[in-house]
């Protein structure tokens, strides 16, 4: 069965915007009237998969297209969100951006109870990822303009790869 | 302090704002937090309220109170940052998947008067809940709101779907009324250069997002200062 994503970009009907990188169109089943999904029109599963130049790409027109959505319906607010992963509730495979307008007492629960952590949870967490962090920032003239599934973002030491591609073929597993 | 306000230079508040800016006293470390990770344009943190363990805040050093107010040099460098913290989580946690999560205005959830983009971590089974809801629009609802966005976007973005009227005889498969116009880098170019143009837009939503009615019309002169009295004591 071919991607619902890749199907409806090549349908124009909903089609909002298009360029040679990226594809917006409106849902017709929405969080909201004007939910917009915003996707690269290159398939992959997850934002991991994509160079920067394409995911750089895609958030700046999100930012334009939410700031279309202010002046055209008169909305309150807008919420852009990825779900990344099976887990982070992502229900097609193939990575978007979901814009949504938000008005005053819409019945949209996007929110969440803080958790209380402990300063020792909490220092943990920090190190956790401050392991990680090395290289962010560093490396995104590198990358090339080719886009295989495979291929992940490349930060840490290379003695990680192994774990990072049972990572991402662990988030590939999306119905 | 009303009075203060309101004779402040457009300068001044926002050099007030700034003052008032928990996450830029963080920037400037006036305030400690949990660092991740920094450079010249941005910084992230622990959020100390986190919807997950391992919830980071991704913020633009500069002050922006909303998206639409981020120059797209700092949006792009900010989505490269999001997506290499996004993996950063899955390698320190071992989560199974991530959202990336922004809120624009009160209504949408936004607690903090400094823009900033959540990465969240995210386990199998947890309590957290992104799902949307999938409530079918009309054909006419449809209809209506593709031809606003399409107007405004090919006004703003250059982006073009010309509606073709469909030969009777056609069936709506082989119809294929639509012909988009694709972009050219150059293209896209323009449309960043003509959105740039649209600073007063930006003030107009800063108003709506700030709670303050369209309808109310305040004098050219003080409505900045207006709408940035709201915005301030809306978050305090
Ligand atoms: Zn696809
Ligand atoms: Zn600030």
């Amino acid at each position: 069965m071919e991607c619902p994503i890749c199907q409806k970009l090549k349908e124009n009907k909903n089609k909002i915007y298009e360029d040679e990188l990226v594809t917006a169109f409106l849902k017709d089943k929405s969080a909201s009237p004007g939910h917009i999904i915003l996707a690269p029109k290159k398939h992959a599963p997850i934002i991991e998969n994509y160079d920067d130049k394409i995911v750089s790409h895609i958030f700046v027109i999100a930012n334009k297209l939410s700031s279309i959505l202010f002046e055209t319906l008169q909305i309150h607010g807008t919420n852009i969100l990825v779900n990344n992963g099976l887990a982070a509730g992502q229900d097609v495979p193939h990575f978007h951006l979901n814009i949504i307008p938000r008005m005053e007492n819409d019945s949209l629960k996007l929110d969440w109870t803080p958790k209380q952590l402990a300063e020792d949870e909490m220092k943990t967490a920090e190190l956790k990822l401050t392991q990680f962090t090395g290289n962010v920032g560093n490396a995104k003239q590198q990358k090339t303009e080719t886009i295989e599934v495979k291929e992940a973002e490349t930060i840490g030491n290379g003695d990680e790869d192994e774990e990072e591609n049972y990572l991402i073929k662990h988030l590939h597993r999306i119905p | 302090m009303q009075e203060k306000i309101k004779n402040m230079s457009p300068e001044e508040l926002k050099e007030f704002q700034k003052q008032q800016c928990i996450f830029c006293h963080i920037v400037s470390g006036k305030v400690p937090s949990k660092k991740i990770y920094e450079d010249n344009k941005c910084i992230a943190i622990l959020d100390i309220n986190p919807a997950n363990i391992g919830h980071i805040l991704l913020l633009p050093k500069e002050h922006y109170m909303i998206m639409p107010q981020v120059p797209d040099e700092i949006m792009a460098h900010l989505a490269i940052i999001s997506k290499q913290l996004s993996n950063t989580c899955l390698k320190a946690f071992q989560c199974q998947g991530t959202n990336i999560f922004v809120a624009n205005g009160l209504v949408a959830g936004q607690k903090a008067q400094h823009f900033m983009i959540h990465v969240i971590p995210r386990f199998d089974g947890d309590d957290l809940n992104f799902t949307l809801p999938e409530n079918p629009l009309t054909e006419a609802q449809l209809k209506q709101i593709r031809d606003m966005l399409r107007q405004k976007v090919s006004a703003l973005m250059g982006f073009k779907i010309e509606e073709k009227t469909p030969l009777p005889t056609q069936t709506q498969e082989t119809a294929n009324p639509v012909e988009p116009i694709i972009n050219t880098k150059d293209e896209i170019d323009k449309t960043i250069d003509k959105i740039e143009k649209g600073a007063e837009e930006t003030e107009k939503i800063l108003e709506r997002l700030s709670g303050k009615k369209e309808a109310e019309t305040t004098p050219e002169k003080k409505k900045e200062k207006a709408n940035l009295d709201d915005i301030s004591k809306l978050f305090s």
